[in-house]
């Protein structure tokens, strides 16, 4: 045990980092629990999200039509801090993957950085392996459209005037720019769906799209598509959202006690 | 073994970093550090996968008279025109006056459609008789008008406006952000475990 000694030599933690280790040791308890719950004995009940069911039904009108469904993933890299938005439109990304390479649809996925290209790519490349046909795959089913956001939202906008979608999925990292293809999917009537953890943002699809997905909704898309292992993290958000209400609100009591006294 | 020894890199890669983030200890920051310029490193190589890209993609759409194959002509142009200064003239004034002369100017002109962007988006929520869009537009004009320095009556709008930005704004924007901040936590947890691969 002499190295583990030597390794904790001149290690320091702040008492906010102890409490901070401390609830994300718990977070994670509790995640892997009810996620080894969720997948012995079923998914935990869910409500709908409006935002799946558009998307499910956009990809049946797809397969009767031949358009092409788009997903966008805003300016988000992956490494970086916008690297959960991205995921989150990644598994859009997978999703669809899987069911295109099946019936013959053409899936669109325009990114803004690098790094997220090859994730779409890898998505992609995965979705049309694992269906048993590789051959679905085509590289240029996803598009590096601009680095900076405000060209990517204008290039996004472009390319759906160019080919009007079926339908548009907004989900990824998400600034203002994104009112840009969503005002051109209004005009041509396309189904939008879509959201970002950007709240100032958010407000703008909230009032502007079909089917937000408002705050962590956009993490829940993968139970909401039937992946029924991530319930179990919703089941460990929804505990920890209820602990933090509780403690906001007693907090607010025992200040307006105070205040009172 | 093809899939364990991948996810144990990850698995010990991803709890390293993140125990850097609460713990100060010598070894770790070294190791962190390492770690974070390997990911920006892949992250610059990937940039050569997006240039592939772009050619690729707006060479098929010349090829094939595609909808719109002008405006492929004028990106692969761009694109090929940046690399070549980029790649001749990087110390030279010529490459800072490409950003600043051409890039940005046309960045802010996008950011200024913004604002027709937000009234037709707002409008055509409205006409649709949605609740939502139709708050937009009121809160949107009170926040717009309220901005204006003219005085009068407008400056009570002016405390509508802060109002709404230090009470019901600010209270849905911390009620969102902690919902998002789990979502966060539990999207990580799913990928440091990996109990999810969302780009496979």
């Amino acid at each position: 045990m002499g190295w583990v000694s030597q390794l904790w030599q001149g290690t320091y933690v702040s008492a906010e980092g102890a409490w901070a280790l401390i609830a994300l040791g718990a977070f994670a308890l509790l995640f892997i629990v009810l996620t080894a719950r969720a997948i012995a004995y079923g998914p935990f009940a869910t409500r709908p999200l409006a935002a799946a069911d558009r998307l499910r039904s956009a990809f049946a009108r797809a397969t009767e039509t031949g358009e092409e469904v788009q997903v966008a993933l805003g300016s988000g890299a992956l490494g970086t801090a916008a690297t959960p938005d991205t995921l989150a439109g990644l598994y859009l990304v997978s999703y669809l993957a899987r069911r295109a390479a099946l019936a013959d649809v053409p899936v669109r996925v325009r990114v803004g950085d690098a790094t997220a290209l090859a994730g779409a790519l890898a998505a992609l490349q995965h979705g049309a392996a694992a269906t048993g046909y590789p051959e679905a795959f085509d590289p240029a089913q996803a598009e590096f459209v601009a680095p900076l956001p405000f060209a990517y939202g204008l290039g996004v906008a472009e390319a759906m005037r160019r080919t009007p979608p079926v339908a548009n999925a907004m989900a990824g990292a998400w600034g203002p720019e994104a009112l840009l293809p969503i005002a051109t999917g209004i005009a041509q009537g396309t189904p939008q769906m879509g959201g970002t953890s950007d709240p100032a943002a958010l407000s703008l699809f909230f009032g502007t799209v079909e089917a937000p997905l408002v705050g962590e909704e956009l993490y829940a898309m993968g139970a909401a598509l039937g992946e029924g292992r991530h319930t179990g993290s919703l089941a460990t958000q929804d505990v920890f959202r209820a602990l933090i209400a509780l403690g906001v609100l007693l907090g607010a009591i025992l200040a307006l006690i105070g205040r009172l006294a | 073994m093809r899939r364990v020894v991948p996810a144990l890199i990850a698995l010990v890669a991803g709890a390293a970093v993140l125990l850097d983030f609460f713990l100060e200890n010598p070894l770790l920051d070294a190791l962190g550090a390492s770690l974070l310029d390997g990911a920006v490193i892949l992250g610059a190589c990937a940039l050569l996968l997006g240039l592939v890209n772009l050619l690729v993609v707006h060479e098929r759409r010349i090829r094939r008279r595609e909808r719109g194959w002008g405006t492929s002509v004028v990106i692969l142009a761009a694109a090929l025109a940046s690399l070549i200064v980029g790649l001749v003239a990087w110390q030279t004034p010529a490459f800072a006056w490409f950003y600043r002369y051409l890039l940005f100017p046309l960045e802010a002109s996008a950011g200024a459609l913004l604002a027709f962007a937000v009234a037709q988006a707002a409008v055509h929520a409205w006409r649709f008789g949605r609740l939502e869009g139709s708050l937009l537009l009121v809160v949107g004009l009170v926040v717009l008008l309220g901005s204006l320095p003219v005085g009068g009556w407008l400056n009570g709008l002016a405390a509508v406006r802060d109002w709404l930005v230090a009470v019901p704004v600010l209270a849905a924007v911390r009620g969102l952000l902690l919902g998002v901040a789990l979502g966060v936590v539990a999207t990580g947890l799913r990928v440091l475990l990996w109990m999810d691969r969302p780009y496979e």
